[in-house]
């Protein structure tokens, strides 16, 4: 959990800073865009600037065309400072980062030629201001003339030639056109006549020269042509600020693509971030090897479920634990055994339907939780269903194997209110079907719960039992059905404790098992056997085979071969007379592979028995092929031999069988001399039982022996 | 032959007449900032500006009479004397140009120059702040006003402001113009008429009866003028003796006349100007009237400078 965290927060840590990052770059563009818009303002300004700058330059040049008539002076002077104030601010204005040399250069250039259109303007009104008030001295000196006493019509002629050209002047007509040269030496020969013709020569003259110089400025102002900068300033103006803005847009657009990027990435990441999440989940709650559900994801589940329900309605809970299962993973590998449990888990998935939640909380250990009604009704039959494709045969490679289960059932909420009662009474009643021989399944009771109280006070008090010499050895006598002499003795252990009292090895010898115990134990029992067999000997008990029981669990220990051998060697016996007894079971369980162990304990010396014979699944094909000496028949078969014909046959069978595959046979339970006369008949070898002697302590033995050996 | 040439002619005159431009009335207001004009106003009284802290701007411009000064050539520093005759500082606002010879653009322009002119005030800009900066009382009244404080530019923009409100509105014949008929004698009536049609009018238009365009002293006559004028400025050959054409208004109160103060009386003057001007003496009696119409273009004094003693 704490590495999801880490990852997470790293996960947080990067999304931050893109988010920041993203975060920042929208302002920059706002920024920018902002810029952009006080630059299209700016423009505006600029441009209303050059609107009016242009307004005021024709309104000069309509001054300039009004030549000859009187000018409203004020309204020019007016004008020219309100260019002059557009001007200034055009200047002062930040133009030449913002919209380019060219203009600026443009800009000067205008400055430059108004400052000189300014002087054609004041030249303009000085000279037009001494030719329009000429006209009226020129017309009032003519009249003067005519009414005068000096009456000439030569002179009035001319005078009237000479007004009228100035007026053809005034309408537009061109000098070198009229002439007026011509009339004026006329006339300067009648000056001297009147001092008005005289004033009246003059005043032509200058208004000649005045009218020349004020052609001549205009003709300068025209190729001043100040309005065609202004019109080019404001093309560069408007090709500046569309380039400016052009760049703008763009750089506006790259920047909304790059945020744009930005923003996939964040949700990309963001997406990714929350697959990554559900993985980690994921993988939190679930089991990597069969995709189910893991005990954490189980027990959360189970723990909503029991908050949301309120024992308001049912569900059960299925504890299937394989069997035999660690064998194979010992045995195979465990990509043999991973392989079974991915094939198990889809087989038991495809039984129970999806509202039944199936988890894998451990190695072999299978939960499913049973929440739909008819399911639970029916219960049994899907848990028989369970069982049966768990039983079904499993193709791995080049090994066919088969492999039960056992099935813990518990209900909600009659079993249990709380996750952990549920769990422990499931695993109880696993147990209790796996106890049963597997393959089976078991229901809770409450007897269970008792049952595994029992176990567990056994546990405890077996774990100091060896130390505080709790256990101790007797021996049960075999012997030859027909003479009946002393064949072997088996030797059982007794477990006597202070709290406990006796406890019978059918009870706690599977508890061993199960706790691992049952190896040291083993090893004592062995060790006590031999010791006593060779302490019979000093007394002359001369019997031919002890019967030492061995756990299938302690046979799986690797150094199982060499610690026996260390026993024997140090208590001296000879391995001819040890007979090592095998449930059949652990034959079963056993691979060929494994069963060296059994032909190195013969090569040795050793016999070797099979216990309990006939209660297992025993094929007699496989039998054959066991490094055996002896079987000893299930004493259940001896029981109710004389009134069960079934069990009476199978007992023949077996004698029979195992006679002909060259095993000796042993009956074990002979109570009464019934079932041993009929044991006779069947030719079976030996016995063993309450008939013929009880269990015994060591030396007991020796007195029984000799006591039969007399009675021979 | 002779009627159609009589009827251009005076289809002619007519349309000049129609196009002609006019004199036009003094507004009785005038917009301004009040700190900043009374700023002025202190500054323009105050000799601390010129350098031997004896010369203000009133010393030249006597806003209690005329705006300027009644000799020819008033002495400047240390009694030196120019070559210009003062102009009046009174409706200086309305010129389109400052100095006889135009040669600052504005007000503002203009206001610096006397200060730092060797035979005016003879200071010089750095040391005219430096004073003004060593005063209390102006850094005050300049800091309350301008950010920046005492600088060149705030010193002549207050200066200007003050000038804007020196307008003489009001006049009997600014009177007669807005209606009032009885406002002018008969003969400045008259006067005024003549003073149209002999062309006077040409230069002397709009709301200054002049101040708004150049012209040439001395168009028919050579009026051997010391001083070039325009020419100054501008180095062409056709500026020289090129001056303002002066403002008309009160100038029965401004004698002496013409840039260097030529013309004692105001007949001299109209007598020069017939004769250089216009090319022809001009006779007794339309002088007379025309004089009588130059006296009703005397106008009251702004109320700014009723408080002001001599």
């Amino acid at each position: 959990m704490s590495n999801l965290k880490k990852l997470l927060l790293e996960r947080v840590d990067g999304m931050l800073v893109l988010l920041v990052s993203f975060v920042l770059l929208l302002a920059f563009l706002f920024l920018y865009l902002q810029r952009v818009d006080v630059n299209i303002q700016n423009y505006y300004k600029y441009k209303k600037s050059m609107v009016k700058i242009q307004t005021y330059n024709q309104d000069f040049d309509n001054t300039l065309m009004r030549s000859y008539r009187y000018l409203d002076n004020d309204k020019i002077t007016q004008t020219s400072k309100k260019f002059d104030t557009e001007l200034l601010y055009l200047e002062q204005n930040k133009l030449t980062y913002e919209l380019g040399k060219e203009v600026v250069n443009q800009l000067h250039t205008i400055s430059n030629k108004y400052k000189a259109k300014t002087e054609f303007i004041e030249s303009f009104k000085t000279l037009n201001a001494r030719i329009t008030s000429s006209v009226y001295y020129l017309y009032e000196l003519q009249k003067q003339v005519v009414s005068g006493k000096y009456s000439n019509i030569q002179v009035e002629n001319l005078m009237g030639i000479i007004l009228f050209k100035v007026g053809q002047i005034f309408l537009g007509t061109k000098l070198e056109v009229l002439n007026i040269e011509k009339y004026l030496i006329k006339l300067n020969t009648y000056r001297s006549m009147n001092k008005d013709i005289d004033y009246f020569y003059r005043h032509t003259r200058q208004l000649l020269i005045d009218v020349r110089q004020l052609i001549e400025v205009l003709e300068k102002n025209n190729l001043l042509n100040l309005d065609s900068s202004i019109v080019q300033m404001n093309k560069l103006l408007d090709s500046a600020y569309l380039k400016n803005q052009k760049t703008e847009e763009n750089i506006s657009i790259a920047f909304f693509i790059f945020a744009f990027i930005i923003l996939i990435i964040l949700i990309k990441t963001y997406l990714n971030m929350l697959k990554n999440k559900k993985e980690i989940l994921y993988l939190a709650y679930h089991d990597t090897l069969t995709n189910l559900p893991n005990r954490t994801k189980f027990e959360d589940y189970i723990s909503t479920l029991i908050q949301r329900n309120k024992l308001k309605y049912q569900f059960v809970v299925l504890y299937i634990d394989l069997d035999r299962f660690k064998i194979i993973n010992d045995t195979l590998g465990h990509d043999i055994g991973d392989e079974m449990l991915m094939i198990l888990s889809k087989r038991i998935c495809s039984v129970l339907s999806k509202k039944n939640m199936l988890a894998r909380i451990g190695g072999d250990e299978f939960v499913a939780i049973i929440e739909k009604k008819r399911n639970i009704e029916n219960i049994d039959k899907l848990v028989k269903k369970v069982s049966s494709v768990i039983r079904q045969p499993i193709h791995i490679k080049k090994y066919n194997l088969n492999t039960t289960a056992s099935i813990g059932i518990v209900k909600y909420p009659e079993d249990g209110i709380t996750k952990s009662t549920l769990l422990k009474h499931a695993d109880s009643a696993m147990y209790h079907a796996k106890d049963k021989g597997g393959d089976t399944y078991a229901f809770y009771n409450k007897q269970l719960s008792i049952d595994i109280q029992r176990r567990l006070e056994l546990e405890q008090a077996l774990v100091h039992a060896l130390k505080n010499e709790e256990f101790s050895l007797c021996f049960q006598p075999q012997y030859y059905l027909q003479t009946q002499e002393i064949c072997g003795v088996e030797s059982l252990v007794r477990w006597e404790n202070e709290i406990l009292g006796d406890i019978s090895p059918e009870e706690f010898i599977p508890v061993a098992e199960d706790t691992g115990f049952i190896v040291e134990l083993g090893y004592y029992i062995f060790r006590e056997a031999c010791m006593a067999y060779m302490d019979w000997k000093k007394h002359d008990v001369n019997i031919n085979l002890i019967a030492i029981n061995i756990s299938s669990v302690q046979l799986r220990q690797l150094d199982a071969f060499e610690n026996f051998k260390k026993i024997i060697e140090e208590t001296g016996i000879n391995a001819k007379h040890i007979e090592i007894e095998l449930t059949e079971r652990y034959i079963m369980e056993y691979t060929t592979e494994k069963l060296t162990i059994l032909d190195d304990l013969r090569n040795l010396g050793c016999r070797i028995s099979i216990d309990d014979f006939g209660t297992g699944y025993s094929s007699m094909s496989y039998l054959k092929s066991l490094a055996i000496d002896t079987i000893k028949i299930d004493k259940s078969f001896i029981l109710d031999l004389l009134e069960n014909q079934h069990d009476a046959e199978v007992s023949k069978a077996i004698i029979v069988l195992s006679q002909s595959l060259g095993y000796k046979v042993i009956a074990e339970g002979i109570e009464t001399v019934e079932q041993e006369q009929l044991l006779k008949s069947y030719k079976c070898d030996m016995g063993q039982g309450y008939y013929f002697a009880r269990p015994m302590a060591s030396n007991k033995i020796i007195s029984f022996y000799h006591h039969k050996k007399i009675k021979s | 032959m002779r009627a159609l040439k009589s009827f251009i002619v005076a289809i002619l005159f007519i349309s000049t007449y129609l196009c002609s431009a006019d004199l036009l009335p003094i507004p009785t207001q005038v917009q301004v900032n009040k700190a900043k004009m009374l700023l002025g106003k202190k500054l323009f009284l105050d000799p601390i500006l010129s350098k031997n802290k004896n010369l203000s701007c009133f010393s030249c411009h006597d806003l209690t009479y005329n705006g300027a000064d009644t000799v020819q050539y008033t002495p400047g520093i240390d009694g030196k004397i120019g070559y210009f005759n003062v102009p009046t500082v009174y409706n200086a606002v309305y010129n389109f140009r400052q100095f006889w010879d135009g040669r600052a653009k504005n007000l503002k322009e203009q206001a610096m120059d006397p200060v730092v002119n060797p035979i005016e005030m003879g200071n010089t800009i750095s040391d005219a702040l430096k004073d003004l900066k060593s005063s209390k009382i102006y850094n005050e009244l300049f800091y309350e006003i301008y950010s920046d404080g005492i600088t060149k530019a705030n010193l002549a923009d207050a200066l200007a402001e003050f000038e804007k409100v020196l307008i003489t509105p009001n006049s009997p014949f600014d009177q007669y113009l807005k209606g009032n008929k009885k406002a002018l004698n008969m003969s400045a009536v008259e006067g005024y008429r003549l003073f149209k049609e002999k062309g006077c009018i040409s230069c002397h238009n709009g709301i200054n009866a002049g101040g708004n365009l150049y012209n040439k002293f001395g168009i028919y006559e050579d009026a051997k003028s010391k001083e070039y004028g325009r020419y100054n400025t501008t180095h062409k050959e056709y500026d020289k003796y090129v001056f303002k054409v002066p403002s008309l208004r009160n100038i029965a109160l401004t004698a002496p006349y013409m840039h260097d103060g030529r013309a004692k009386t105001l007949d001299e003057a109209v007598d020069i100007m017939s004769l250089y001007q216009l090319g022809r003496p001009m006779n007794k009696e339309n002088l007379r009237n025309i004089v009588d119409f130059l006296k009703s273009l005397t106008g009251e004094l702004p109320e700014v400078v009723k408080d002001i003693n001599e």
